[in-house]
């Protein structure tokens, strides 16, 4: 079992994931449906370093004090375990809608896809660090570089629903925004119920 | 497939050095700022700290500073804070000071562009080298903030016109002057006679015009009152930490602490780069060949013999 993981390894065939997810979104979901068992490993190892990523462009930009270690060890782990949590709503959401629509669920695909659809926001940390060196508007372009990437893995899933349930690109972007949409709404709302009851309850005193 | 496998692994690979770069860069910060030769940053680039340099009597005398030939101090004094302030990499500008002063109209124009770049919110520290007095001062007074070495000679508030009077020389050689003159105050402050009581008032009116319009001036570049800058501005000099005392400068330090202020100031990090107008070797060779080519002849402390003129100085003759 051993040797045939590392056999695995070396053969870098879980590199076509990645390749895929660059530059053919719509191969990496028929790739992801097909396979027999999920890629999962690589997808997770994919959103850590993400996470990881992330969270060096950041501190390279700030000050860096001691909490550095915090930031890099329980930071990692708070900031992992959130991503993750993001992935599964996500995905979950979004299949709860391609199937009240009508079409086959596939969770498990969704959420190796939006997990391989994270790869291009690796890319943050030695974008920014470019013009951390040259010393030219680091923040600006940390901030640019973040939403241009979260951009790509936004076409990445598009493209990815749009190949597993065929349906256009415009209603996969839709379902795409959903869930955004969703919880945006459901947080308003229940900020909105929770003022209330606030309001309520030093009213009645 | 095959090889975009390997152009995806070493994609991975370059992802994981920019990692180990950036994890080696900050723990080089966490221990105690690392040094300054392992920091990643590229010279030259990104917003940083203008550096002018302001050497010898100021005045607007001089070439244009066209080709070999450099200009008069105050022309290119001028000149190089017109480009720092075009320039939007500079956030803020080290006036380097070392002069005796000058003439009262040039140090008046280089005090007016460096209150006009203040105004755009450009940071302005001065560091005063060997002497900063009277009009020296007078400059460095438009800076939010002045640092002087404790050896500085400083001070030397106040105007001065200097004639020489070779009347009696000219009498002694027989020398006599053909003057034609429109008015009876036309060659006044001329060399070949003594000044009138007449004339001695016209000129300390101007004087005291100029002397009042110094003291306005350090007033609001300083940013306290004339009344506080009295007591000192009786042409007296004094050193840096006396300066520091009298309120006239605002701490002691070298030029490296006046380039560490400038970055606080404008909020700059400790490695931005320093855009100084020294020249290569070989710049300043042309310079001073072109210098030494084209440059007047003149006495050494009698500049007014050598533009034929009296002039009214902001400047220290000691």
């Amino acid at each position: 079992m051993k040797s045939l993981k590392l056999d695995y390894l070396k053969s870098l065939k879980w590199a076509d994931y990645l390749f895929f997810a660059l530059v053919e979104p719509r191969r990496l979901s028929g790739k992801i449906a097909d396979a027999a068992s999920k890629p999962l490993g690589g997808g997770i190892a994919i959103a850590l370093c993400a996470v990881f990523s992330d969270i060096l462009a950041a501190s390279l930009l700030a000050v860096n004090t001691r909490f550095f270690y915090y930031k890099i060890t329980y930071g990692f782990l708070l900031l992992s375990i959130i991503a993750f949590v993001k992935v599964l709503v996500t995905a979950g959401l979004i299949d709860m809608l391609c199937q009240f629509m009508g079409y086959p669920g596939a969770v498990r695909t969704m959420i190796v896809l939006i997990l391989y659809s994270l790869f291009p926001q690796m890319f943050l940390l030695p974008l920014a660090y470019v013009f951390k060196v040259i010393s030219f508007a680091p923040p600006f372009f940390y901030v640019l570089f973040s939403i241009a990437l979260f951009v790509w893995s936004a076409l990445i899933v598009i493209t990815g629903i749009s190949e597993t349930h065929s349906v256009p690109f415009s209603k996969a972007s839709l379902m795409f925004i959903f869930p955004y949409a969703f919880i945006t709404l459901t947080g308003f709302l229940a900020s909105l119920l929770a003022l209330a009851s606030v309001f309520g309850y030093f009213a009645s005193i | 497939m095959d090889k975009n496998r390997k152009i995806l692994v070493a994609i991975l690979a370059l992802l994981g050095l920019s990692a180990m770069l950036a994890v080696f860069e900050i723990s080089l910060t966490l221990q105690g700022g690392g040094s300054e030769h392992y920091r990643l940053s590229a010279p030259g680039l990104g917003p940083g700290v203008g550096v002018v340099r302001i050497t010898g009597p100021i005045t607007m005398a001089g070439t244009s500073g066209g080709g070999l030939m450099p200009g008069s101090v105050a022309e290119t004094v001028l000149k190089r804070l017109d480009d720092l302030g075009n320039d939007s990499r500079v956030k803020a500008v080290v006036v380097r000071i070392n002069s005796p002063g000058g003439t009262v109209a040039a140090t008046q124009e280089i005090f007016q562009k460096l209150m006009l770049l203040r105004r755009r919110n450009i940071k302005l520290v001065a560091s005063l080298g060997d002497v900063a007095a009277s009009g020296g001062y007078y400059i460095a007074a438009a800076c939010d903030h002045i640092v002087a070495n404790p050896g500085t000679i400083t001070g030397s508030i106040g105007v001065i016109a200097v004639s020489p009077n070779l009347q009696g020389l000219f009498e002694k050689l027989g020398i006599k002057m053909n003057v034609i003159k429109s008015g009876a105050y036309k060659d006044i402050l001329a060399a070949y006679r003594s000044l009138s009581e007449e004339e001695r008032n016209l000129i300390q009116t101007m004087i005291d015009s100029s002397y009042n319009q110094f003291l306005r001036d350090i007033s609001l570049g300083r940013n306290i009152p004339i009344d506080d800058i009295r007591p000192h501005a009786d042409g007296r000099v004094m050193g840096g930490a006396q300066a520091v005392e009298a309120k006239l400068v605002n701490e002691t330090g070298s030029f490296d602490t006046a380039l560490e202020r400038a970055r606080k100031l404008a909020d700059l990090p400790d490695n931005s780069p320093v855009f100084d107008d020294i020249q290569s070797p070989l710049g300043q060779f042309i310079t001073a060949l072109g210098g030494a080519l084209f440059r007047p002849p003149r006495i050494d402390g009698l500049t007014n013999i050598d533009t034929g003129a009296a002039m009214i100085e902001y400047r220290y003759r000691p």
